[in-house]
This record gives structure tokens, C-alpha cells and sequence, in this order.
């Protein structure tokens, strides 16, 4: 019997509610999850594990989204794995700081978000990549 | 002109020599055999310089050797003056102020560098003529009146704002001071504070049109109301003659007008169709550019003539006789929501601090749209919520209801939201096997969302079978809220 592997998904979040309750999620819906609190936080741990998608919040204290997504883009272990923004901000901006040229990039999701839109963007981003769209002018 | 410094040194020496009294025009051409007419035109002409000054006893002058150090200064050669001089001399040629010593009559004795630069020697002239010409500038009577005040003694020193013969507005301070000879002058300090006046009067304006536009943003429903308002505000601040606001559909990449100011009736349907497509083209170049299009007729900037707006642009010229046309893009932070157009028609033109302004608040007016845009677009998925036939709720994180839309109070049996609003959502259904109804608040909280189907309990106590599915709603701060659909089986 072929054995499933579970995936690993990063969560990173500077707001402790967002972070505990979305890694339980995670973990309650089969997820095996690493926790971050800040960019960092997220850097040291990508260098002991190699998750498959990293829930990434853009704002955090600390490292800038941009420092965090140059590090990882620069990292040839990490070229496998797929960020999906969990963020207040909203998509043009993103667009406009530089934040979803990465290939890496896959999803955008806006907080308030459903758990359903989360695990569906989770699910896709393990079985193909998500082609986000933005405004056309 | 030896022979008149010679003559000048002489009158001097004259004067100096009949000690504190002072001499009259005759002891002095007794002394210096110079003829009365003569020495009058050389008196006046050292008056004038400063060097030698007067007092009235009587009908008669008495005149003395003036010990104002500054005119020294400044007429002596380097090489004559002493070393506190030569310092003095430096500071006061580098000091961005004026320095200008009047006498009581109010002839100018000294004007230091600073003012000879802008008004020219006016060392012998009248004040008020030289500095402020015909004297209608804002704030010139107060300023007399004090100077007025520090003459007659009522005052010691006085400051003022006003405004020059050129249009500079003045800073001046000034102070009586009595001279080594037991005379008196007056001495002002002068700074050109237009700029930071004009700097002050376009903060004021910025400040004020953010407090008319966040006014206009909380009153407004509809982002037409909130243009008309805008709109409205900035002819009050800036003056323009005519003006649109374009908004920008992000959807349909279409532009459409959502209020204009000032433009005459045009009966001439196709006729204000090809305007407004104009007016479209040129908003889009805004936008496009994301920088802002200023068209001055007769002014062709280089460029310009390739730009697709530019042909747009004398069309409209053309048809209101137009002079200025300022296209600005409203955009935040990395969307475009619309432009601002503003015309004026010939003869004029925006300012520089019109411009500034305009571009300062553009933001903002941006901001106002979004935010309105938002409200609607909410407003609009709410009203789709209220008519949805399959029931909705929400509960906060302790499952009591926050929302219920009528399918759901049809559903359930109840009349008014308030009936239900507030009470645990578990004492609306149960479960069919198994345990109680707070399995699944659990079950959500722990794995996000749940579906299946449930058991629900009427206001009646009669019972009906529905398909619940429920979702958490996570915020920026962690949970928000549950929300649920209920279709009845």
C-alpha cells in the first residue's frame, strides 16, 4: 500500500491568535505545520526543514516580505516550495511593492478569510500552481 | 568730486569743532568760507549720506557730526577700519536679513546689503516711498501706526507684517535706539517671509480641503455624491472654471464620468458623447502614466505632441476656449481609481500652489473613492445575502448569533431578527445522532469548517431536517466569526 506523505505547511503570522488557531487547523485537517512569528523566525526554521507551502503574512515586524522572498528565492533547497499570502493588505498594493513577481508566489489569499478558501488554496497549490490576476491598467 | 570730499571734510571739521552745541549753517560758513548756497547743497548732501545730522532750535538748524557706526562702515575703505569694524562689516554684508536705520523723520540712514539687493540704495530716500511705493499693501497702516508709536514714544519697539511695493511680505522688527550724538533712530530688522507664508497658506489649504474631504467621505453613500462634493470643495479653495471626476472600473477597464462641475448645456447628443470621449482619453493617459498632465495652450513642453492625450487636449481647448487643463490620477497605494480633470478657461491659468495643492490631496480624494467603493460593493453582497432563499447566519466565536437574514427567520418559524439575535446558535437544531449540538461549534473551531445534516428546531418546537455547512471566518487579530448556509432537506 502506497503510503500518502502529509504535507508540511509553514504558517507565518506576527498575531498569536492567527497563528496558534491556523496551525491547529492545519494540523486537525492533516497538515503537519512548522510555526513563525516573524521573518526571521521563518528564515532560521527553513534551514532545519523544508516545508511544501509557507503561509506567509506580509507586514510583519522585523525582516521586510521583500528580504524574506529574496532569501528563499536564493535558496536552491528551497526552490520547490510555494508561498501563499495571508494578508490585511490588499492585492494592487502587493502588486505594486514587487511582492508577487516571485514564481514561488502562488496565492493571495485577504484577511478576513474563510478556512475553506485557506485549505482550497492549499490543496491546488500542492497540485498545481495558481495563476494569480491583477488589475489590467 | 576731491574737491568736494575736501569740502565735505571741511564742514565736518567745522562742526566738530564747535564741540557738543553743534553749528548753524552760518557759524559753519564762517568757519569753512564756503559760500551759503553752496554749503546748503553740500549740508544736505552729507545729510543724506548719514555722516552729519540735525536738530531744530527754533527756526534754525543746528547741525551735528553723526556717530552712526554702520554708514562708516560700509563707506570707509577695509583698510581704514579697525578690526571690530572690519568683523562688523562681515556680519552684516552676510546676514540673510535687512538691517535699515531710519531717523525720525523717516529718512533711511542705512540699508544693509540684504536690502540694497532688493530695493536698490535708497540711503536718503523716504521709508514708506522706498520700501513701499504707492502704500496700499496689507498690513502698511498698522505698521505705520507703530512706527508712529515708537517716534512719539508710546512704544519701544514694535513687529509687523507687510506687505512691500513688490509684493514680498515683510517681516520687521523695529526698536528705537538712541545714537552716540543723543539723537534718536530707528533700527529694523527685515526678512522676506513670503515664502514661508506661502508655505503656511498652502498648509492651511491642504489642511483644510483633508478636513472638507474626510468630511465629505463620511456624509457621502454613493461615490457620485462624494465626487459632486469634492468637486464642489475644490472650487471653493482653488477656483477653477470647469471640472469631472472620472472613476476607473477595474472589472470592465472602462472609464466613466461620475461628476462634473462648470461645463455649459450641450444639446448635441453625439456632440457631448465626443467630448466626453475626450475627456476619457485624457483621464486614461493619467492614469496610464500615473503622473499628472498639465496642457498650457501655447506652452508645448517637449514631448508633448507625441502623447496620445495631446490631440485630445486642443479639441477641448478649442471648444471652451480653454487656457489650462490638468489631468491628476487618483490612485492609492498601487491601484488606480480615477482621474480629476480641471479647466480653465482663457486667460487663466492654476498656480504653482494651486497645482501643489491639487497633487497633495489626490491621494486622499483616492482613498475617499476606495473606501465608498468598498462600502458599495458591501452593500451590494449584503443585499444579495438578504434575498438568498438558502438560510445564512453568523455567530461570534462563543456561537451566539450576530446575523440571521429572513430566509433563515422564515426557516425557523420567527418574525424579527431580534427575537433570535443573541441566543446560542445550538438551541436552534441537533444533532441527529450522537451527542449534543455545541459537537459541531467544536468541531469548527478545531478543524475550520463542518457539513452535514442536522435536525432543526422551530420557534414552535416542531422539528425539520436541514444541510448545514459552517466555516470560520479568520481575521488580522485571529478568529472572527462562524458563518453557516442551512438548506432545508
Amino acid at each position: 500500500m502506497t503510503k500518502v506523505k502529509t504535507k508540511t505547511v509553514m504558517v507565518v503570522d506576527d498575531e498569536p491568535d492567527v497563528l496558534d488557531t491556523i496551525a491547529q487547523i492545519l494540523v486537525t485537517n492533516g497538515y503537519k505545520t512548522i510555526e513563525a512569528k516573524d521573518g526571521q523566525e521563518c528564515l532560521d526554521k527553513l534551514r532545519e526543514e523544508i516545508p511544501d507551502i509557507v503561509l506567509l503574512d506580509i507586514m510583519m515586524p522585523g525582516l521586510n516580505t521583500k528580504e524574506i522572498l529574496r532569501a528563499i528565492e536564493k535558496d536552491h533547497r528551497l526552490s520547490g516550495v510555494k508561498i501563499i499570502f495571508l494578508t490585511a493588505i490588499h492585492m494592487p498594493e502587493a502588486e505594486e511593492e514587487g511582492l508577487l513577481a516571485s514564481k514561488q508566489v502562488v496565492d493571495f489569499i485577504e484577511k478576513p478569510f474563510t478556512i475553506r478558501r485557506m485549505i482550497d488554496a492549499i490543496e491546488k497549490a500542492i497540485c498545481c500552481f495558481q495563476i494569480l490576476s491583477v488589475p489590467r491598467i | 568730486m576731491d574737491s568736494e570730499e575736501e569740502a565735505f571734510d571741511k564742514i565736518i571739521n567745522a562742526i566738530l569743532s564747535m564741540g557738543e552745541t553743534g553749528a548753524t549753517i552760518d557759524e559753519i560758513s564762517k568757519i569753512t568760507h564756503l559760500e551759503r548756497h553752496t554749503l546748503s547743497k553740500y549740508l544736505n548732501r552729507l545729510h543724506a549720506e548719514g555722516r552729519i545730522s540735525y536738530k531744530r532750535i527754533g527756526r534754525a538748524k543746528v547741525w551735528f557730526v553723526s556717530k552712526a557706526p554702520l554708514q562708516h562702515i560700509f563707506r570707509s575703505r577695509e583698510e581704514d577700519l579697525t578690526y571690530t569694524e572690519k568683523i562688523f562689516s562681515r556680519i552684516l554684508s552676510d546676514i540673510p536679513e535687512g538691517v535699515l536705520v531710519l531717523d525720525f523723520d523717516y529718512n533711511i540712514m542705512f540699508m544693509s546689503r540684504y536690502l540694497l539687493a532688493l530695493y536698490g540704495d535708497r540711503v536718503g530716500q523716504k521709508y514708506y516711498q522706498a520700501i513701499f511705493g504707492a502704500g496700499i499693501g496689507e498690513g502698511l497702516e498698522a505698521h505705520q501706526n507703530q512706527i508712529k508709536g515708537i517716534i512719539d514714544g508710546s512704544l519701544e519697539e514694535a513687529e509687523s507684517q507687510v506687505e512691500d511695493k513688490e509684493g514680498r511680505i515683510l517681516e520687521i522688527k523695529a526698536r528705537k535706539v538712541e545714537n552716540p550724538d543723543g539723537s534718536f533712530s530707528i533700527i529694523a530688522i527685515i526678512r522676506d517671509i513670503s515664502e514661508k507664508v506661502g508655505r503656511e497658506e498652502r498648509i492651511k489649504n491642504l489642511s483644510e480641503l483633508h478636513k472638507l474631504l474626510g468630511e465629505a467621505v463620511n456624509r457621502s453613500y454613493t461615490i457620485d455624491q462624494l465626487c459632486s462634493t469634492i468637486l464642489g470643495n475644490l472650487c471653493v479653495v482653488i477656483g477653477y472654471d470647469m471640472g469631472d471626476i472620472w472613476i476607473y472600473n477595474h472589472e470592465s477597464n472602462l472609464l466613466s464620468c461620475s461628476a462634473q462641475v462648470g461645463y455649459p448645456r450641450m444639446g448635441d447628443r453625439g456632440k457631448r458623447d465626443t467630448v466626453d470621449e475626450w475627456k476619457r482619453g485624457i483621464a486614461r493617459a493619467a492614469i496610464i502614466s500615473k503622473e499628472p498632465i498639465f496642457f498650457v495652450k501655447g506652452e508645448m513642453k517637449e514631448g508633448m505632441k507625441a502623447h496620445s492625450y495631446y490631440n485630445y487636449a486642443l479639441e477641448l481647448a478649442a471648444e471652451y476656449d480653454l487656457q489650462g487643463l490638468y489631468a491628476i490620477p487618483l490612485r492609492t497605494k498601487g491601484e488606480p481609481h480615477g482621474a480629476l480633470l480641471i479647466l480653465t478657461k482663457r486667460g487663466r491659468t492654476l498656480s504653482e500652489e494651486d497645482i501643489s495643492l491639487l497633487e497633495g490631496i489626490s491621494e486622499g480624494i483616492a482613498g475617499g473613492i476606495a473606501k465608498i467603493k468598498v462600502e458599495e460593493e458591501l452593500r451590494v453582497k449584503a443585499n444579495a445575502v438578504e434575498i438568498s432563499i438558502n438560510a445564512v447566519l453568523m455567530a461570534d466565536t462563543e456561537g451566539k448569533l450576530t446575523y440571521v437574514n429572513p430566509a433563515f427567520l422564515k426557516m425557523w418559524g420567527y418574525d424579527r431578527e431580534n427575537e433570535v439575535l443573541g441566543r446560542f446558535c445550538t438551541e436552534f437544531w441537533r444533532q441527529i445522532e450522537g451527542a449534543g449540538a455545541e459537537d459541531i461549534l467544536i468541531a469548527v473551531q478545531e478543524k475550520g469548517d463542518w457539513e452535514g445534516e442536522l435536525i432543526g428546531v422551530r420557534k414552535d418546537g416542531s422539528k425539520f431536517k436541514l444541510r448545514l455547512s459552517a466555516s470560520l471566518i479568520i481575521g488580522k487579530k485571529g478568529p472572527l466569526q462562524f458563518v453557516a448556509v442551512a438548506v432545508a432537506e
